[in-house]
């Protein structure tokens, strides 16, 4: 009994590596890097206030946050059409007690390879974006996590002149007036001029980070930075603390500096967050008895009839073909190939299946652009649109029936919400892929 | 506070005929000054096809308007060589086209009598096979093609080029100041404007004997400030822009009207277009809409049967302020353009108009209506903009020096070289911007500091007009934040400021977008908004 997992993003990685550990016979097949290799190494359970993080951030330093629970709970109740309320229904104490698994599990996982997430499930962290713009998170990669500026006494900056993508005195002088804004321009915000080791520092984010990962590297900027720091101080630095050994470089820095060093939140190409991160997701599910598959998905056949769907698949050796009694797809949206507006309209190109706004309405088989509206930061149906889902995770179709059978969808492909604007595309890909590798177990044995 | 200030002549609008006139006057030594409610070139200009082209089309029933078109084309090629580029056109002949191959060659040998004035090279005919050898993306029913040559620009280069070249002989440019009143005295004479700064929200009188007004199809708006009626027919255009290269020559491509248009390489982007739409609409608030850019397609697939296998990264979309014409098609309209002096053809003295016209005749209307606004001032200094060279235009400039003498990429050396000829040298001079802001075109940020600093620059969502950085298939998503630091420290912005400039990029990308997304620029506008939700943080300050 095959079940194939289709994705190799956080959906898709948590799920293999939930059914792996199950014992089940899992393949996952990888596909190129969709959305989880592009994040900036924030990792939300629930946005802090779901789509208004600047209110967020002022509840956060005024003293009346919400735990990510009670926000958890506040989504159920106020986004029906969430992946979450498919799971929960209202039932926040099942979601908080999923959230805690969740994240239990993905630190386990992601701990051997340096990757796992920090954060709290009381408080939100409040971490600088490389503009000077604050961003409370409820957890974060290694490189950032520390960055939490919402309790220190002081704000340092590591310069690194000739970088690209960053300057210390701009962030410096966003994050003033930032602070300001919320009420809380006591904080010293100064630069920490150190001096680099010798040919590390270059105009490219990535150069920088490969440098960084040799130990003597580490050791100098270590030096360097040794005391700049202080009690009640957090020292940021760029997003190139390293590619393979973040974690430990981190850790190292921050010993040395005398306070927490972490990185900026920056966005690919001038951070590395989400590639280490799918990087990290990839080691682990090899590192699992799961198989992996390094290919596209062309095809799939449902098993209407017979027991197996077979899919075709595209790898560097040729087409391969692959039975498999259940389906997992987290293939995504645009960004991984979930979903595709290649052909004039939009679709779901692997089964065919109906695609639903949050309001319900269905935008398959017609034009993108008809399902996007003036006004950038308006609500766009086109970004919150996904299959839809029993609460078996299974997709619909539009009456509301199963649309096949022994296939489970997880993580973004879902749709229902706006990733970008609610910041609940990881939690909901921790806990749908979580739960689709369940079911989809529970459904062969 | 208001401040005051005198000068001779107050142009109003900062198009290309706008900053052209400016150039003229200055060169002339006549103090002048400048207000644009927006960007340089923002409107008409930069939705404009970039291309200082003869007008074939115009041969038939303007062959003036081609003749002009050709004259000024050459002399903008003699006064900015450095920001022209030849684009060689094809013109596919298909089975079912109601004009044969016999009667296209005899029109474009009448053309090839004006063509030596624009430096092309005269057409040639080739045949089916030539063509498609040429030209794979070419259709396969093509019965023969002709090539023709024309000539491209970035448009609103131009404009800045002008206007920086009229501020060194003394003018004065404002940017994003609106003329919000005109001045009168107790006879009713025109005698300045009251302008105020949209960014800084202050007030500047300016006192002038003479008013200009350039606003092109917003000239209604401006000549009613003077109480005087400006009748235009406003005729709407539209392109789509792809990402890079759909074609290598540009290709005609016939409307299912029998209009024509074509497809062409842009500097980094392919552009196909235009429509041409009477338009009644909001000028502030110029949309391109659905039918139009499947009009556009649906006439390039003709010619290009893949055509919508590429990608449209967004569209442009602008008003031409064609004259006013009755009960012609928006085709036949005249392209020619008109000076009114409003005191003797109206009430208003001292202030006149210049409207209509084409691109490639820009320098030659300027021309003529400085000629007749120095007559007005009795200034008897000959026009100049014919002989003396844009800036940047003084002398060749070699990429492959500059790219080793600075250590800057080939490309990035190239663009300096297309964009400021003999000066770009200086724009690299500081040394502290070789980092590469945006990967697209690649725009250096030393071309950016540049711009804040000697060019007038003021604000991050003009940079794709004046840059053309976040212009690319990203639209600025990888280059916002970047871009928005360095312009934060030449510019001395506060972060709150920064993140609203970040905010404002965003959107006026999102508008241009939106009404053609399509394809891969889905996912692409996908993780464009999870990088600015991500960054911004602030949905607040999102328009």
């Amino acid at each position: 009994m095959t079940i194939a997992v289709v994705g190799g993003g956080l959906a898709g990685a948590v799920a293999t590596l939930a059914l792996a550990e199950r014992g089940a016979e899992v393949v996952q097949i990888a596909g190129p890097p969709g959305a989880s290799g592009l994040g900036a190494g924030a990792f939300d359970l629930a946005a802090p206030s779901p789509g208004v993080p600047w209110l967020a951030a002022r509840e956060a330093l005024h003293g009346t946050p919400l735990g990510v629970l009670d926000r958890l709970a506040l989504l159920l109740r106020e986004a029906p059409s969430h992946p979450y309320a498919r799971l929960f229904g209202s039932d926040a104490a099942a979601a908080a007690s999923a959230a805690r698994a969740g994240v239990a599990a993905l630190s386990r996982w992601l701990a051997p390879h340096g990757a796992a997430p920090r954060g709290s499930f009381d408080a939100s962290a409040l971490l600088a974006c490389s503009p000077g713009t604050l961003r409370p998170v409820d957890f974060a990669t290694p490189g950032p996590a520390g960055g939490d500026l919402s309790a220190c006494a002081e704000i340092a900056l590591l310069d690194a002149p000739g970088l690209a993508g960053y300057d210390a005195r701009f962030s410096a002088r966003g994050l003033a007036a930032e602070l300001a804004a919320l009420g809380l321009a006591q904080k010293p915000v100064r630069i920490v001029q150190a001096a680099w080791p010798e040919g590390v520092l270059d105009a490219q984010p990535a150069r920088v980070a490969a440098r960084l990962d040799a130990l003597a590297a580490g050791d100098a900027l270590a030096a360097a930075l040794r005391g700049a720091g202080g009690a009640g101080c957090v020292l940021l630095a760029p997003p190139v603390l390293g590619i393979a050994r973040t974690e430990a470089l981190v850790a190292q820095l921050s010993e040395a500096a005398g306070c927490p060093v972490a990185e900026v939140l920056s966005f690919p190409p001038y951070a590395l967050a989400g590639y280490r991160f799918e990087r990290a997701l990839r080691a682990a599910v090899r590192a699992s008895r799961a198989r992996v598959i390094d290919g596209n998905v062309l095809a799939v056949y449902p098993g209407i009839r017979s027991a197996a769907h077979e899919l075709a698949i595209e790898t560097a050796a040729g087409i391969q073909e692959l039975a498999a009694q259940a389906l997992v797809l987290a293939t995504g949206r645009f960004t991984g190939g979930g979903l595709s507006a290649s052909d004039g309209e939009v679709r779901e190109p692997l089964l065919g299946l109906p695609l639903h706004d949050a309001e319900g309405r269905r935008i398959d088989g017609i034009p993108a652009h008809r399902s996007v509206r003036k006004g950038y930061a308006t609500w766009q149906p086109l970004y919150t649109a996904g299959v839809r889902v029993d609460d078996q995770l299974r997709p619909l179709t539009p009456r509301g029936e199963p649309a096949a059978e022994r296939v489970f969808c997880a993580g973004e492909l879902i749709g229902g919400f706006d990733p970008a604007r609610e910041r609940t595309g990881m939690g909901v890909a921790l806990l749908t892929g979580l739960a689709a590798a369940e079911r989809a177990a529970e459904t062969l044995s | 506070m208001t401040q005051l200030l005198r000068t001779r002549v107050l142009v109003i609008g900062g198009g290309i005929n706008g900053t052209g006139a400016l150039r003229d006057l200055a060169l002339r030594g006549v103090p002048c000054a400048l207000v644009e409610k927006r960007e340089l070139g923002s409107g008409t200009t930069w939705a404009s096809s970039g291309m200082i082209h003869g007008g074939l089309r115009y041969l038939q029933k303007d062959p003036e308007v081609t003749h002009h078109s050709c004259v000024d084309s050459g002399a903008i090629q003699r006064i900015a060589p450095h920001l022209v580029f030849r684009i060689p056109f094809l013109m596919p002949v298909f089975p079912e086209d109601p004009i044969g191959p016999e009667l296209v060659e005899i029109g474009l040998e009448m053309y090839d009598r004006f063509v030596p004035l624009k430096n092309g090279r005269p057409h040639t005919r080739l045949t089916r096979a030539q063509a498609l050898a040429l030209e794979p993306a070419l259709s396969p029913r093509i019965d023969c093609a002709f090539t023709l040559d024309e000539w491209g620009i970035d448009a609103a280069r131009l404009c800045v080029a002008n206007a920086l070249d009229a501020a060194e002989h003394g003018a004065r440019v404002f940017t994003h100041s609106e003329a919000v009143e005109l001045l009168r005295d107790a006879s009713g004479r025109v005698t300045g404007a009251r302008v105020r700064d949209r960014v800084r929200g202050d007030e500047t009188t300016i006192e002038a004997e003479l008013v200009l007004n350039a606003g092109g199809p917003w000239g209604p708006d401006v000549a009613e400030l003077a109480g005087e009626k400006l009748r235009l027919r406003p005729g709407k255009g539209v392109h789509l822009v792809f990402e890079r290269r759909v074609s290598n020559l540009a290709i005609y491509a016939r409307g299912v009207d029998g209009r024509d248009m074509f497809t062409f390489p842009h500097e980094q982007n392919s552009m196909a277009g235009t429509t041409d739409d009477d338009y009644y609409g909001d000028l502030d608030k110029i949309e391109t809409r659905e039918d139009e850019a499947a009009y556009v397609l649906e006439a390039m697939e003709r010619s290009i049967p893949r055509i919508r296998e590429h990608r449209v990264v967004h569209a442009t979309q602008g008003v031409r302020p064609t004259l006013y014409g009755f009960g012609a098609y928006e085709d036949e309209l005249s392209r020619d353009y008109r000076v009114i002096d409003h005191g003797a053809e109206g009430e208003a003295k001292g202030f006149w108009t210049i409207t209509g016209g084409k691109l490639a005749a820009y320098r030659l209307m300027a021309e003529d209506v400085a000629n007749r606004l120095c007559a007005a001032l009795g200034v008897s200094e000959p026009c100049r903009t014919a002989e003396l060279p844009l800036p940047g235009g003084e002398a060749p400039i070699d990429p492959v020096e500059i790219s080793r003498r600075f250590g800057v990429g080939i490309a990035p050396a190239l663009r300096l070289g297309f964009r400021h000829g003999a000066r770009a040298p200086r724009v690299l001079e500081n040394g502290d911007g070789m980092r590469t802001v945006c990967a697209c075109e690649p725009v250096l940020e030393a071309e950016l500091r540049h711009a804040a600093r000697n060019e007038g620059l003021r604000k991050l969502a003009d940079c794709p007009l004046r840059l053309r950085l976040g212009n690319g298939a990203c639209q600025g998503a990888s280059c916002a934040g970047f871009a928005a630091q360095v312009l934060a420290d030449e510019l001395d912005w506060s972060g709150a400021r920064a993140v609203r400039e970040v905010a404002e990029l965003a959107s006026a990308r999102w508008h241009d977008v939106a009404p053609v997304l399509a394809g891969q620029q889905v996912a692409q506008m996908e993780i464009h908004r999870a990088v600015f939700f991500g960054m911004i943080g602030a949905l607040e300050v999102l328009p």
